[in-house]
């Protein structure tokens, strides 16, 4: 029996709202669901079949996720690839994130980077990998959205310039910066906004928060508005691809065609290619 | 209680369905916030690797969009219910700004990555879809509801304070709490004469509650008009010693108007109230009687200078027979009915009466008086029909 304070209608109201509570609590714990999202793949690297009958893995690691899909399916359709190995795998971390472990390790067939960065990651990585062929010749700019830029001191006076903080950078960091010394500019009284990417760099440039930005020809064509633009430097070396010592020589060619083919269009370089010779068309 | 039965079922559904609507709002929320917590682990690092160099019309985007969503296509759900199946993320938005787009909520799971140590925040949004299992969401939230709808039907109903009053009224009287509340529940069913009475005769001595409640609970007694109550008054306080007899009062206030002479006991029973009068007044009372029952009941009181010898005869008789006083029969004979006696024995008896029944409730039982136009003296008879009158 209860006891009479309990009786009474507040108490009766009251204990409706606990039996309401509790099971409404009651139905939220049952109803609680989790996740199990699986392990995801890695989404900066590309893989393909070649289809052959070769084994094993061929490993890219490349600087740009641009050309990556389509030079790792052009290496996936050549013969050659398709009779060393099963895959291509192909990946565009950034350049940094390289270690010496993994040159050491030789972990990566090919790499595309410049002899600077590798040498200074590995001094002694000539004896696990060789260069193949290198991009040079290749031009950067600054780019200007109003008028046309001069390369003199007065010009560059005041005006904002969008650099990368990634100091490998040949065409967003070391070029400009050069370029501006050469020109008698004071840097630390220059207006230099530093980006992460290439991406951030760009949009603020489209934006106008920039006034000058430097980059290949390839700009035009990304960014599709209307820019002024004057030569910096010509005979920039705009990559090298080194790969390891330890390879079927067969692919040589293989390789040259592929990033031939996925970059003719966009990247206005010589290309320069000791071992053309060898290979047949 | 059986007004509040009648809406289990409807409250039971309504119950069914406000439980199922937060069951399905919080599986969905729970499950979009743990995955939510998944991607915010999993993701940025994997989207900032893949997606950290390039502008976006020449990137690897609609590939990323490809991969991610073929990784998401079948998330499982776990719980301590299947509420949720074939759950499956979309991509909204690869790149968007923070600010620009929504953050996360409802369906929509927002991730935010940056670049390297970059301070720029990039969000992608995803929607996120998942199939209801309802037979099993419904029939869950069901039971629940009917668990609370039991628990409510199987709880006392509340007493209204009047009743709690009456309750702690009852206690405080030295009723054990239990047959407290067992009153109360019966006291609740009677109406408001019902429950006067109760509060009345709860403390006469000698009556058990259980016996009192069950004599209260008679069909009768509930439906007694105010007249009959004060006979029923009068009747329970008649005998004031010890405990009043119950079913002989309520037989008095049911019974009907009359009138009956006992006349071995000298006695009147007036609407069932034994009456004893005085010898004398006794006998009057019923030669009126008996002068009602023989016709219209009218005797003409005498002139103050001739009474009435003839007229006293029968009540000479009547008096011989059953044993009147000797000096009451002699003044008969020798002066004859006279007014004056005649009036005294009225008014004795009324006396008599009204001591007994009071003074509202004796008013059918006495005489009416008429006044005769010549003469100027009253006629007087019983004011009851002959049929309401017996002799015995």
């Amino acid at each position: 029996m209860l006891p009479l304070f309990l009786t009474s209608h507040k108490a009766y109201f009251g204990m409706l709202a606990v039996f309401l509570a509790a099971v409404l609590a009651m139905c939220l714990w049952l109803s609680k669901q989790q996740a199990t999202l699986p392990l995801l793949g890695d989404y900066h690297i590309y893989h393909c079949e070649t289809g052959g009958s070769g084994q094993g893995s061929f490993n890219l690691l490349t600087v740009s996720s641009i050309f990556a899909r389509e030079i790792a399916d052009n290496l996936c359709r050549a013969p050659a690839m398709a009779e060393q190995y099963k895959t291509i795998s192909i990946s565009w971390k950034p350049r940094q994130q390289l270690t010496a472990e993994e040159v050491l390790n030789e972990d990566y067939d090919l790499i595309w980077n410049r002899e600077h960065s590798l040498h200074g990651l590995v001094p002694e990585y000539s004896r696990y990998y060789e260069p193949l062929l290198r991009y040079d010749q290749y031009k950067v700019f600054w780019f200007s959205r109003n008028g046309q830029p001069q390369l003199t001191r007065e010009y560059f006076r005041g005006k904002k310039i969008g650099l990368l903080n990634d100091r490998l950078s040949h065409t967003f960091h070391l070029l400009p910066l050069a370029s501006l010394k050469q020109l008698g500019v004071d840097i630390s009284r220059q207006p230099l906004v530093y980006f992460d990417d290439a991406n951030s760099l760009y949009r603020a440039f489209a934006r106008g928060d920039l006034d000058l930005v430097s980059g290949g020809l390839f700009l035009e064509q990304d960014l599709d508005i209307p820019l002024q633009r004057i030569l910096m430097a010509d005979n920039v070396v705009a990559a090298t691809l080194f790969v390891r010592k330890a390879r079927a020589a067969e692919i040589d060619c293989a390789i040259a065609q592929a990033f031939d083919d996925a970059t003719t269009d966009y990247f206005s370089a010589h290309r320069d290619f000791p071992g053309a010779a060898h290979c047949r068309g | 209680m059986a007004r509040c039965k009648r809406w289990l079922p409807l409250a039971w559904c309504v119950l069914t369905a406000l439980l199922s609507g937060s069951a399905y709002w919080y599986a969905h929320a729970s499950f979009a916030d743990d995955l939510a917590r998944q991607f915010q682990q999993q993701l940025p690092q994997r989207l900032a690797l893949a997606l950290q160099n390039r502008l976006a019309n020449n990137g690897p985007h609609s590939w990323v969009i490809g991969q991610l969503e073929r990784d998401l296509a079948a998330l499982p759900a776990t719980g301590r219910l299947p509420l949720l199946r074939h759950c499956r993320a979309r991509v909204e938005q690869l790149i968007g700004e923070p600010g620009v787009s929504p953050s996360s909520g409802g369906d929509q799971i927002a991730v935010g990555w940056h670049i390297g140590d970059g301070e720029r925040q990039d969000r992608t949004l995803f929607s996120l879809k998942c199939d209801t299992n309802w037979p099993v969401l419904l029939a869950s939230q069901g039971v629940l509801a009917l668990l609370l709808v039991g628990c409510v039907w199987l709880w006392p109903a509340p007493l209204s304070s009047a009743r709690r009053l009456q309750i702690r009224t009852l206690s405080g009287a030295g009723i054990a709490p239990q047959l407290a509340r067992r009153l109360s529940a019966r006291l609740e069913q009677f109406n408001p004469l019902q429950r006067d009475l109760f509060a009345r005769l709860r403390d006469q001595l000698g009556l058990s509650m259980e016996s009192l409640l069950n004599w209260l609970a008679k069909p009768e007694l509930a439906t007694l008009d105010p007249q009959q109550i004060l006979w029923l008054d009068l009747a329970l306080h008649k005998g004031i010693e010890g405990p009043p007899d119950l079913d002989r009062a309520l037989a008095v206030a049911l019974a009907p108007a009359y009138l009956q002479f006992e006349c071995e006991q000298l006695q009147v029973i007036a609407h069932g109230i034994p009456i004893t009068l005085s010898k004398t007044p006794f006998f009057y009372f019923l030669w009126y009687a008996r002068r009602r029952l023989a016709g219209d009941g009218w005797y003409l009181n005498p002139p103050t200078s001739r009474p009435d010898r003839d007229g006293a005869e029968p009540l000479i008789t009547l008096m011989e027979e059953l044993g009147g006083h000797n000096k009451s029969i002699n003044d008969l004979r020798e002066h004859g009915l006279r007014a004056k006696t005649l009036d005294q024995n009225r008014n004795k008896i009324r006396d008599e009466l009204v001591s007994a029944l009071g003074e509202v409730l004796v008013e059918p039982y006495l005489f009416e008086s008429r006044r005769d136009m010549k003469s100027g003296r009253y006629s007087y008879r019983l004011a009851l029909s002959a049929d309401q009158i017996q002799i015995h």
